[in-house]
């Protein structure tokens, strides 16, 4: 084979690649998850970007209705509002004990709400003193390059407007131990990336 | 003699291309086509039954469960799905699931959820059941899954007809009807040391007696124990392990080889005879009988020498069958009032009057010992006709008279023979030996008292499938009358069990059996033929009873673990067994295990019951159509059990 040809075909492959990262700005793969029922609502979050973030003008709302929280995660941008109200035929108490943000409401009837603001990111467990098996988790994010998996484990992160480089893509799940992928953008976004989870005792968010 | 072995070979080529006919022809009976839906099953569990009871799908469909409960929390575990739940009010559930980890170890977690999803991508009858104790009727909550096309069920109906029309096909061969006289073994000559150990005045009581101590000991853990039945260890050593060795091992077995060592009529037996093992002889006969019994010693009245009161109180416990088996007072109240009994009846009559006569279990145990593998004879019967002295019957320095009175010289059935070895021990001639036979080898029924209590056992076992197995909660309300505490719905109940064992069922077969009298052109004893018929409806009793007792064992076996270690229900923990979690043991498989048990009676019972008629009926085509009606009798028996098992 000659030395051209091999030539020719690096700049179609090349050409190929690079038109394929133009082509999209979601960061995707799928996330599988040893010991869990479903591998749905993982967090998948980069790091090493620049942390900048707007949270959102409105609330984020976390209901409580037939002795559950809902959403059973909830990942927001720091400096977010979130709010509690009591969607359920009993009384609640929310409460947290967690480092990143402290709180106790108390015992409240339904039809009454409260409002928290999250200004320091990492992890947030919620728990119901009446009611010890409600729980619910408020992920409180530095940037916005986070995803949750869907029902079979997919996730895509919007990575619009970030610089070339290399960044950590992340993984947070009550259930599961953490996990770090290093990755370039944007040689990344072409591939979808597959991630191994284990059961086992999360870490923090960001140390 | 050439036409005679085509038509044999024809019809053994029939028989074999219909049996492939049987099988293969359900397989078209595909699912109804069209797309695979989604159901939503809005599922309510309550005391002791979920609703709906039965779920209905296709092949391929999607099901969402969403499980509520009305009164305490329930469970939910599927036969031959990995779907398995806690089910609590509020429509909250908590879904187990489970994953291998790194060491390959099965680990388990359960998830809070609203809704089960899954896939039922295995067709066929699944039983779902309760896992969480929730009350006395807890082992019985049950609901089924039918996931179309049923193909084995299809498939047992086909061969059920095809067990009937074979028979039929091969009678009508005109040649050796299988197995014409069955060949007997005698087990001393084959079992050394057996004959030395039955001779041992010890024998009985060596057998009994541990049985005899634990039975205390249960009537003790019956009053004293927990009172929630699975956990008490005489409920669940009583009628999960009990029941199921009763009805699966000792009467096809032998019959009344439990009666050998049934520790209720013991004490009874010692006090009469004031010995445990020892003979006391008196030279002069009293009323025939070398012996003096404790007590007045008189004889049985006539008029009741019959299963009629066996009948009675069966029925009667029977009765109050599901209170019976799941409360530990309720048990230990009949033990007591059966030693009772024993003792009462001991005091006024000779010998084991009770076990004859009155016994509840005793009934069946009779009729159906008559189709046991084996049997205690006199090995040769004129040896017996010139023995003077008759010491089976009145008793010699060696052995007491037989305690059953039963006459071994001519006793021909084993039904009243209780297997208590004192004539192996008394005949001077040793020409009492313990034979193997095949199964279902005494073929006579000799009283409607005895075609009663076989047509009783076969409704009952048809009621318990329903009541106990069956999905249905508000019949088992009805059953369960000093819990639920409704008169009419029990009365109901105790209503149609008596119609259909006294009326219904005992109608239909006999006029079925009258009908084919005349259609067979028979002149003799109508009656005789009658009972003879019924013969057929034994060996299918007692494989219907077997498949009926399995899945209490596959099913529950961990119960019997837990109450091993924990037998009072206190949270001991002696062989650590306590805590062996519901696991039942290839539930999938029961009904395919059930279809082939109930095929195998049917084959047996018109098979049996053809060869029987022989004495009454010389004409092998008159004898054919004779059992024409009362086989198409059993046959729907047969599918009765088919439908409530695998249906
Ligand atoms: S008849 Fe009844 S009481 Fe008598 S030995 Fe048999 S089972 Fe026991
Ligand atoms: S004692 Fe023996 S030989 Fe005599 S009648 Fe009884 S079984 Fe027959
Ligand atoms: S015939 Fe009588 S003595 Fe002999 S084993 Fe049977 S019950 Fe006992």
């Amino acid at each position: 084979m000659n030395s051209k040809r091999i030539l020719i075909f690096g700049l179609i492959f090349l050409m190929m690649t690079t038109t394929h990262v133009v082509a999209s700005d979601l960061l995707s793969g799928i996330v599988k998850a040893q010991g869990l029922r479903k591998p749905d609502n993982i967090l998948v979050y980069l790091t090493k970007t620049p942390d900048q973030i707007t949270p959102p003008q409105e609330a984020f709302v976390l209901d409580q209705n037939n002795l559950t929280f809902l959403p059973h995660t909830l990942v927001i941008p720091m400096g977010s509002t979130v709010a509690f109200p009591n969607n359920d035929k009993v009384d609640h108490n929310v409460f947290s004990l967690s480092r990143t943000k402290k709180f106790n409401f108390g015992s409240y009837k339904p039809g009454v709400s409260h409002n928290v603001i999250f200004d320091k990111p990492g992890i947030v467990e919620l728990r119901c003193d009446l009611h010890s098996e409600m729980i619910s988790y408020i992920l409180v994010m530095k940037n916005s390059y986070f995803a949750l998996t869907d029902k079979k484990g997919n996730f895509s992160i919007d990575v619009k407007g970030l610089a070339q480089g290399k960044y950590t893509l992340k993984t947070w799940h009550e259930k599961l131990t953490n996990s770090k992928l290093a990755l370039e953008l944007p040689a990344a976004v072409s591939q979808k990336a597959i991630i191994n989870l284990k059961r086992g005792a999360p870490g923090v968010l960001y140390k | 003699m050439l036409t005679f072995m085509k038509s044999k070979i024809i019809r053994v080529i029939l028989i074999i291309f219909l049996f492939f006919a049987a099988i293969g022809l359900p397989r078209f009976f595909k699912e109804i086509s069209g797309e695979n839906k989604t159901h939503v099953i809005e599922l309510v569990a309550g005391k002791y039954g979920y609703t709906p009871e039965r779920i209905f799908v296709n092949k391929g469909d999607t099901i969402i469960v969403k499980p509520t409960s009305k009164d305490v929390t329930h469970g939910f575990l599927l036969d031959g799905y990995p779907v398995e739940f806690i089910i609590k009010q509020g429509g909250i559930a908590y879904q187990k699931y489970e994953w291998e980890d790194d060491a390959g170890k099965l680990q388990a977690d359960w998830d809070k959820v609203t809704e089960i999803e899954f896939t039922a991508d295995k067709s066929g009858k699944f039983i779902f059941r309760c896992t969480q104790v929730c009350g006395n009727l807890h082992p019985f909550m049950t609901g089924e899954l039918i996931v179309a096309p049923n193909t084995l069920y299809y498939t047992m109906i086909f061969l059920s007809i095809w067990v009937v029309i074979s028979l039929f096909l091969w009678f009508g061969s005109g040649r050796r009807p299988l197995q014409k006289k069955g060949k007997t073994l005698n087990l001393f000559d084959i079992i050394p040391g057996l004959k030395w150990l039955m001779k041992r005045r010890s024998f009985q009581f060596f057998l009994l007696f541990p049985g005899f101590v634990i039975f205390y000991l249960f009537i003790i853990a019956s009053l004293k124990g927990s009172p929630v039945g699975n956990h008490n260890i005489a409920i669940i050593i009583v009628w999960i392990l009990w029941w199921f060795l009763l009805k699966s091992v000792f009467v096809p077995l032998g019959g009344r080889l439990w009666c050998m060592i049934c520790p209720l009529p013991a004490p009874a037996e010692w006090i009469s005879r004031k010995a445990f093992t020892a003979v006391r002889f008196i030279k002069k006969p009293i009323k025939g009988n070398h012996h003096k019994y404790t007590g007045l010693g008189l004889d049985w009245p006539k008029k009741l020498r019959n299963m009629w009161l066996q009948n009675i109180i069966f029925l009667l416990m029977i009765s109050f069958g599901i209170i019976l088996i799941t409360r530990p007072v309720a048990t230990a109240t009949m033990f007591l009032l059966i030693l009772a009994a024993t003792l009462v009846m001991a005091f006024i009559f000779r010998n084991r009057v009770f076990c004859l006569y009155l016994c509840p279990v005793g009934g069946f145990l009779g009729n159906y010992s008559m189709a046991s593998t084996t049997a205690l004879r006199v090995i040769d019967k004129d040896v017996c006709k010139k023995h003077k002295n008759k010491c089976c019957l009145k008793g010699s320095p060696d052995g007491w008279g037989c305690p059953w009175n039963q006459y071994p010289g001519t006793m021909d059935r084993n039904n009243y023979c209780g297997l208590c070895t004192e004539c192996v021990k008394t005949c001077p001639e040793n020409n009492v030996g313990f034979f193997l036979r095949p199964f279902g080898s005494d073929r006579t029924v000799k009283d409607y008292s005895e075609m009663y209590n076989i047509l009783i056992m076969l409704v009952v076992a048809i009621a318990f499938s329903i009541t106990m197995l069956g999905p249905w909660g508000f019949i088992k309300a009805a059953a369960n009358i000093t819990e639920s505490r409704q008169i009419y719905p029990f009365l109901i109940y105790i209503g149609v069990l008596y119609t259909m064992s006294l009326g219904v069922f005992p109608g239909i077969f006999i006029f079925l059996s009258r009908l084919s009298a005349k259609f067979a052109g028979y002149k003799g004893d109508v009656k005789k033929l009658v009972l003879q018929l019924s013969y057929m409806l034994i060996p299918v009793g007692i494989f219907a009873w077997i498949a009926f007792s399995l899945p209490s064992i596959m099913v529950n076996y961990s119960y019997v673990l837990n109450v091993l270690s924990d037998p009072l229900g206190y949270g001991w923990n002696i062989f650590g067994t306590a805590n062996v979690s519901f696991n039942p043991f290839y539930p999938e498989i029961v009904p395919l295990i059930q279809g082939l048990l109930l095929l195998t009676g049917l084959y047996f019972g018109i098979n049996r019951v053809y060869l029987s008629l022989t004495g009454l009926i010389a004409d092998p085509s008159k004898r054919k159509k004779a059992i024409l009606l009362p086989g198409f009798f059993a046959l729907a028996v047969v599918n009765i059990f088919l439908k409530l098992y695998l249906g």
